[in-house]
């Protein structure tokens, strides 16, 4: 037998279980005991609000204490939760002031990441971390690692620019055990790569000469397959095909390429944090399958934390953050993050670069050179979408005038969070007199294909700071060549019958007024007809897109 | 009067599940190295200590739910092995090792030593990749290119600069070494 103990322990409990079997009637009244029991032990109460984690011993106190001071018991637990991918202690930030470096010159606000039960923050005993020993370890304040942050993620934060601050941890593992003892991921690209090739070969050899051995036949061969209940013949064929599946993943992806997780991939956890700002009313994070909004408390500088599964490449991701007066501002993970404070940051920049060949060729009102009248005064350039990309500053035209406002169509060559990938969109800004707004905007593709429309946005009404319920601007941006541009919206249920709107494009920019009455009109289901100067049909784009 | 112990080993699976505690233990001790086994080829080689946490938790669910073994619909191990494998894909998609079974019936989870993780490593090959590693030079060669590398035996009397004829003799007595070594493990 090669686990006695496991036995010996199975058969205890088995004993456990026939004494417990045998147990007379009246235990019935235990429970009753044990609620009484639960209520007056404080200590218990923690094994009742967690569910499943009883709290263990607390965190050990640092190794080299007078390596970090922490400065005046200054530390914050922040209101932010999130929940963890199994389930379980929802996730949390703790703040900590800390100095550190001889004699504690040097302070620094460091962020930590743990789990909180029963109001407490702490590690919990997994992923190898405290003999995995499923308890919640609670990590007082006095308790934290050399440089202060266990977590290791985010040391170093400026207490007076909180909203700038953001950032992201992969491989986190699922206890909140970053940069201690528990298991973690390892880049192999950057760390152990002839480790794993050794692994991997080994494996490969132990295969082969399993393989070896079970063809030679005889008691050996019929030894090894005893194990696996099958015959040697069949046990042949399964390991010829493991040998397989490892030599063509291998021959697919270059070892370099390997991650060695040190615990199981679905231990380890993604961390994405940051603090949009005291305005900030909620932050939204978009990618990998994810669209997660969360409500961020003002108070706490607008901390936000979401905590996804696994270990994801966060290049791509978007960000968005709505601020307490509604209004959105996006942003990428990898990249600039948005707040909602003036954002004094250096930006991407304008840049003085032309549009390319494929916009300048659709769209005449590019081509026309820059005057006074048709460019963006410098005065409302804080406008301009911000965040998304490089405005091409020198291309911005003013397109036409209409509906209380003045339409700006501005060139951005957009990175969409992938700076290898930049796109080239033609926004829209509108200025208004009680304000303003600006667009994503459609790429040149879009435009071209007949994609380039926004959505309707409600119409200002004329010298008054209220916008009308009852009427909503289409925009759309085409090509040259469209005279005219007539939007069909079929009817919406009974109440809210077809409407043909036939609308003159001037500059490139359609304008179109849409009454919104009592059905919604989306403006994806509308059927958009192009047609020349002289009412020949161009181009028909049916909704619903 | 002389009472005569029952033999556990003459019982079935079905007389065991319906036992007492040490019928259990005998029944565990049956099995124990087909469960192991189980979780060791779908995990590999090297993850003794997991394939064990694995196959604590298949015995513990084992033990809470024996009472419901139908032998009827097949045997002990067929049943066990659906245990294992449900306790398998619970672990990979959580993530971890499912042991709420062990921990409700208050199993300690085991501390592998070296000796205990050696005698689980047997199971997955290790012992067969040793043995071979410790045949004498030119059987080994020989052993390897012949039947790792399926190599012709005229191909391989060219690379080790021999006979065909003494590539098959080496061949043969590597082979027979070997199944010697692995019948004095097992």
């Amino acid at each position: 037998m090669r686990l006695p103990q496991l036995r010996a322990a199975l058969v205890e409990a088995a004993r456990r279980q026939e004494r417990g079997a045998r147990r007379p009637l009246y235990v019935r009244r235990r429970p009753l005991v044990l609620i009484v029991v639960l209520v007056l032990g404080g200590a218990t109460a923690a094994l009742a609000a967690s569910g499943v984690f009883r709290t263990g011993a607390p965190l050990p106190p640092s190794s080299t204490p007078q390596a970090s001071l922490l400065v005046g018991g200054r530390w914050k637990l922040l209101s932010v939760r999130a929940p963890d991918p199994s389930g379980g202690p929802a996730w949390a930030i703790r703040l900590v002031y800390y100095r550190k470096g001889w004699p504690f010159h040097q302070a620094t606000l460091c962020a930590q990441f743990g789990r909180i039960v029963d109001g407490r923050f702490g590690l919990l005993g997994q992923d190898g971390l405290f003999g995995d020993d499923h308890l919640f370890h609670p990590a007082d304040i006095a308790s934290y690692a050399d440089d202060g942050c266990y977590g290791g993620i985010a040391s170093g934060l400026n207490p007076t620019s909180l909203e700038f601050t953001s950032g992201s941890q992969e491989g986190v593992a699922s206890g909140a055990t970053e940069g201690l003892l528990g298991c973690s991921q390892v880049n192999v690209r950057s760390h152990t790569p002839p480790a794993v090739e050794a692994l991997y070969r080994r494996r490969e050899r132990q295969l082969e000469a399993t393989i070896a051995l079970l063809r030679a036949g005889g008691p050996a061969a019929r030894a090894l397959a005893r194990p696996y209940d099958v015959s040697v013949a069949k046990l042949v064929t399964a390991d010829e095909g493991w040998l397989r599946i490892g030599q063509a993943v291998v021959a697919n992806k270059p070892l370099k390429q390997w991650t060695l997780a040190t615990c199981p991939a679905g231990s380890l956890r993604t961390i994405y944090y940051g603090f949009a700002g005291p305005k900030a009313r909620s932050m939204t994070l978009r990618g990998h399958g994810v669209n997660e909004t969360e409500r961020v408390n003002p108070a706490d500088a607008g901390a936000y934390l979401f905590v996804l599964p696994g270990v994801t490449g966060w290049y791509g991701e978007q960000t968005r953050v709505t601020c307490l007066d509604g209004s959105h501002r996006w942003g990428c993970v990898a990249g600039r993050q948005p707040v909602c404070v003036p954002d004094q940051r250096p930006s991407n920049g304008p840049s003085q670069a032309s549009p390319g060949r494929a916009a300048l060729s659709i769209l005449a009102v590019l081509r026309e050179p820059p005057t006074p009248a048709n460019t963006l005064p410098a005065d409302r350039h804080n406008v301009l979408p911000s965040g998304i990309g490089r405005v091409l500053v020198n291309y911005i035209r003013r397109a036409r005038t209409a509906f209380g406002g003045t339409y700006y169509l501005v060139p951005t060559i957009v990175t969409n969070c992938k700076p290898e990938a930049p796109t080239e969109r033609i926004s829209t800004v509108e200025l208004f007199k009680n304000g303003s707004s600006s667009g994503g905007g459609p790429s040149i593709a879009d435009i071209a294909a007949g994609d380039g429309i926004d959505g309707s946005q409600s119409a200002p009404i004329p010298g008054s700071p209220f916008v009308s319920t009852t009427k909503s601007i289409v925009e759309e941006i085409v090509p040259d060549g469209v005279a005219t541009v007539t939007l069909h919206f079929p009817a919406v249920a009974t109440k809210s019958p077809a409407v043909t709107i036939t609308a003159t494009p001037v500059n490139n920019l359609m304008l179109a007024e849409v009454p919104i009455g009592p059905g919604s009109r989306p403006i994806q289901q509308a059927t958009i007809t192009w047609r020349t100067a002289n009412g020949t049909i161009i181009k028909t784009i049916h909704g619903t897109r | 009067m002389v009472v005569v112990a029952s033999s556990w080993s003459s019982r079935s699976d079905a007389e065991l599940l319906a036992g007492d505690a040490e019928a259990f233990g005998c029944f565990y001790s049956r099995h124990e190295d087909f469960v192991l086994a189980v979780f060791l080829r779908r995990l590999g080689g090297g993850r003794a200590e997991l394939a064990t946490d694995l196959t604590a938790e298949t015995f513990a669910q084992a033990l809470a739910s024996r009472k419901g073994f139908d032998p009827s619909r097949g045997e002990g191990r067929a049943w066990l092995y659906g245990i294992a494998r449900r306790v398998l894909a619970d672990s990979l998609e959580r993530g971890r090792v499912r042991d709420l079974a062990r921990r409700r019936l208050r199993v300690e989870r085991l501390a592998l030593d070296d000796e205990a993780i050696a005698r689980i490593d047997e199971l997955t090959g290790d012992a067969a990749l040793a043995a071979l590693e410790g045949l004498p030079e030119d059987q080994r060669l020989a052993v390897r290119g012949r039947v790792l590398a399926e190599s012709e035996y005229d191909e391989l009397a060219r690379a080790l600069r021999c006979s065909p004829s003494v590539v098959r003799q080496r061949v043969s007595r590597g082979l027979r070494t070997l199944r010697d070594r692995l019948e004095n493990l097992a």
